[in-house]
């Protein structure tokens, strides 16, 4: 394996990145990708300024400190594992990419590689955003001397826990191309790290409750999630270092044995499903989002934490069913073929009417046992209600994102910018809303209003794109 | 209908930025306020915090509107604003497509 | 059915002209080829006839209709040279769909039938994801045959595709351009042309250079493939 066609493979990936992700839908003007670069440091900028707050306020100066970094490295490996679920689901849909490489001069191996730092790089950036602004803050209100501390407690078991999460995919991987179900690792891999979420939340917790009890009784905590903050404690910075540094050198050139070396393309649908409801438009948007393999990873997680909870004995309204709500993103860039094979696409409003209707019917198929379990459980009928309304409102906007920001077929990356600026939008919305203590009937008119707002301006970039497609406008 | 369609884009855009101040100013005003029973305000008296002990010893917050009338005025110079801007970018537009017209002709 | 273009001109932008002044005429039963090197505008062209680029300048009927008529549209099919190939569905519910689509009934006898003599028995259960790129050439085709539009347009559609596969599609186009029904043909295989196409169309660099019969270019420069040399040399720089 050369390492130079590792690294000009990676380079080849985050040039992919630059130019068809940042610079498509709305964020082909530089204004706009100018707004959203804002925005985002913004967002970042202000939850490092929150945390920073906080943490003074409450902890400053308490010494409670110390064990709030204990509980926040014991769940380390719980976010280090949401980071790598997120960009594992996304990278399943990654064929594009790969494509690119597939007329270079590099062996299966190399570019597994590259693929691989390519995606420990987006790892790391999504670590970065959810433990940076907690480390800035604890080093800011601490002092210098800190910094060892956060490293330890944070940053090396981070590390680790991405390494041992790699190793794991690739031995999985490997074991389903020998069991030759390799094309089903779409369905599979995200069932298997969802499984590993609902192991490692009742454990994370577990051993937060325990670290705050060893406080409040002043007895010391071990465990082997502490082995890197112990060292830095016991011996020092330099034993830490060197446990990560062995570590990683155990770890690195297993996954570099263990990677596959050969690429098997994934299913990305499954045939379910009557096909006399392909004789119908409607008919054929519901196959569309039923059949697509991210429906079926909303599902498989939905059933997952609904299995989760009723053996944990969560009692809580269906939250779980607003993931079923994203496929919207997808439905408009998904269903693309079929406006397209036909010299005679159909009414705007008649196909914008298709794409939510069947997810509408998602909805339902999956709402309707999901919100009879937690009806089971005891959560009153008036708790799910509004979780709907949620979901709702939910397919609603995520329509429009993959209106605004569409994304490609195999390359899913365009998605993520539209995702967290209406992340960023909805969640000021909220809070803004909450400011104003309206009464519930105006809440609801106002979101109601909301979602209209959403509506026309979907029906209207559809329109658009439409237009741009035969040249009537420019883009 | 064009200038229905700017009209609903104004006052979209405006509703954000209104939204956006009134969250980033609230945030501000509620990590200021330290004390116990005592009201801030935040953006030019509109918003109100207060922080309250409650029997059991936790801490009760009271947020709300106590002045819409900043708020309005945020509102009206974020739109006033944004029909500037698109006015401005609309002659332009017209103008370039002139400049492009005589460089034909 | 006769399809009319006249004097179509269209420019993406106002720096980049594509169509000059293109016009010309396919009369009923007849297959009429479209040849033209790469970038000489053919695409934009049959989508310009089709409606799927807004006309600019000209006229353009599709039998008594203009070509933004819905009546148009439902009289025309595209076999377009990209994949717009929804993948989701198996080949059988792709014709299904596109019968669908122009309200016809499907006959599930004859699916059956072209799937078997197009080389893909048992298949039309698969999706269209586990498709072959010739595989799904061939889908387009049957859809096409089974859905015998009065106006068939089809570009570039047949690269790819096997040598047993071609055969067919000739003696199927030649079923297809009667009873009043017309074909626009735009390919590279220029064989082929001379064996099913009735009328030649030349396109270079968006103007129509030449257009006769068949016959009488066989007759007067031997081949396509001879009447395009003639043309690439005439247009080289001395």
């Amino acid at each position: 394996m050369r390492p130079k066609s590792v690294v000009l493979l990676f380079r080849l990936f985050w040039l992919f990145i630059v130019r068809r992700v940042v610079g498509r839908g709305l964020l082909a003007s530089p204004a706009a990708r100018l707004s959203a670069a804002l925005l985002l440091v913004a967002a970042f900028a202000g939850f490092n300024v929150l945390s920073y707050v906080v943490i003074r306020q409450y902890l400053g100066g308490t010494g409670l400190l110390e064990p709030v970094l204990q509980v926040a490295n014991a769940s380390v490996g719980f976010w280090v594992l949401i980071a790598y679920t997120l960009i594992r689901v996304l990278f399943m849909k990654a064929d594009e990419l790969l494509k690119l490489s597939f007329n270079l001069p590099v062996t299966n191996k190399e570019r597994t590689m590259g693929f691989a730092l390519f995606e420990s790089s987006l790892v790391l950036l999504v670590t970065v955003f959810i433990f940076g602004a907690f480390s800035i803050s604890t080093v800011l209100i601490e002092g210098t001397d800190y910094i060892p501390k956060v490293l330890a407690s944070i940053w090396f078991p981070a590390i680790s826990t991405y390494l041992l999460l790699s190793l794991g995919y690739y031995l999985l991987e490997r074991a389903l191309q020998a069991l030759r179900i390799a094309r089903l690792r779409g369905l599979v891999v995200p069932m298997v790290l969802a499984i590993g979420l609902a192991a490692a939340f009742p454990q994370t917790n577990e051993q937060s409750s325990q670290i705050a009890e060893s406080y409040v009784s002043g007895r010391e905590y071990n465990a082997p999630v502490l082995l890197y903050a112990k060292l830095l404690e016991d011996v020092g910075l330099w034993f830490s270092i060197l446990v990560l540094l062995a570590t990683s050198a155990a770890l690195v050139p297993a996954i570099v044995a263990i990677a596959p070396r050969n690429y098997v393309p994934m299913r990305r649908f499954f045939a379910i499903l009557p096909q006399w409801l392909a004789g119908r438009k409607f008919g054929v948007y519901i196959l569309i989002l039923f059949r697509s393999f991210e429906t079926m990873v909303a599902f498989s997680f939905i059933l997952i934490y609904s299995v989760f909870a009723w053996f944990e004995n969560l009692v809580l309204p269906p939250y779980a069913l607003a993931l079923i709500t994203f496929q919207g993103v997808y439905a408009f860039s998904n269903s693309e073929p079929l406006r397209r094979i036909a010299t005679y696409p159909g009414r705007t409003v008649a196909n914008y009417l298709r794409l939510v209707g069947s997810q509408g019917v998602l909805l339902v198929v999956v709402g309707v046992p999901v919100v009879g379990l937690s009806l089971a459980q005891g959560v009153p009928l008036e708790a799910c209600l509004p979780v709907l309304g949620f979901c709702v409102s939910n397919i609603l906007i995520s329509t429009l994102v993959g209106i605004a920001f569409p994304p490609e077929k195999g390359n899913p990356f365009t998605v993520i910018i539209g995702v967290l600026l209406t992340l960023i939008l909805v969640m000021i919305f909220a809070l803004g809303l909450n400011v104003f203590n309206f009464e519930p009937i105006t809440n609801t008119a106002i979101f109601t209003a909301l979602n209209l707002l959403v509506v026309f301006y979907s029906i209207l970039g559809m329109r658009r794109m439409e237009r741009i497609a035969r040249n009537e406008v420019v883009a | 209908m064009k200038w229905l369609l700017r009209f609903i884009a104004g006052l979209t855009v405006s509703f954000v930025v209104t939204m956006i101040v009134v969250v980033t100013s609230f945030i501000t005003t509620m990590f200021s306020a330290s004390e116990m029973g005592v009201r801030k305000f935040g953006l030019f008296g509109a918003l109100f915090f207060e922080p309250h002990e409650q029997a059991d010893g936790a801490t009760a917050l009271e947020i709300g509107v106590s002045n819409g009338a900043p708020i309005a005025v945020v509102f009206s110079i974020s739109l006033v604003f944004y029909v500037a801007v698109a006015s401005v970018l609309e002659r332009l537009k017209l103008h370039k497509k002139r400049l492009l017209q005589a460089d034909k002709g | 059915m006769t399809v009319t273009v006249a004097n179509v001109n269209y420019a993406y932008n106002s720096r980049t002209q594509v169509l000059h002044d293109v016009s010309f005429t396919i009369a009923e039963n007849q297959i009429m080829g479209l040849i033209g090197p790469n970038g000489s505008g053919k695409s934009t062209l049959i989508k310009v006839i089709l409606d799927l680029l807004q006309l600019q300048s000209g006229r353009i009927s599709i039998g008594s209709d203009s070509s933004q008529s819905r009546n148009a549209k439902m009289s025309s099919i595209y076999l377009s040279s990209n994949d717009y190939l929804p993948e989701f569905l198996t080949g059988a519910e792709y014709v299904r769909f596109m019968h669908g689509l122009y309200g016809e009934p499907l006959d599930q006898e004859e699916l059956r039938t072209q799937f078997a003599r197009y080389s893909m028995r048992d298949r039309q259960r698969d999706l269209i994801e586990d498709y072959s790129h010739g595989m799904r050439k061939k889908l387009q085709l049957i859809a096409a045959f089974m859905l015998r539009r009065r106006f068939t347009v089809i570009d570039e559609t047949l690269n790819g595709i096997d040598i047993d596969a071609i055969n067919l599609f000739e003696r199927d186009i030649r079923t297809l351009a009667t009873d009043g029904r017309s074909v626009l043909l735009c390919s590279h295989d220029f064989t082929m042309l001379e064996h099913v196409a009735d009328e030649l169309s030349l396109l270079i660099q968006g103007a129509l250079v030449f257009q006769a019969p068949v016959r009488t270019i066989i007759r007067d420069h031997g081949t396509i493939a001879d009447l395009a040399n003639e043309f690439i040399r005439a247009m080289e720089p001395s």
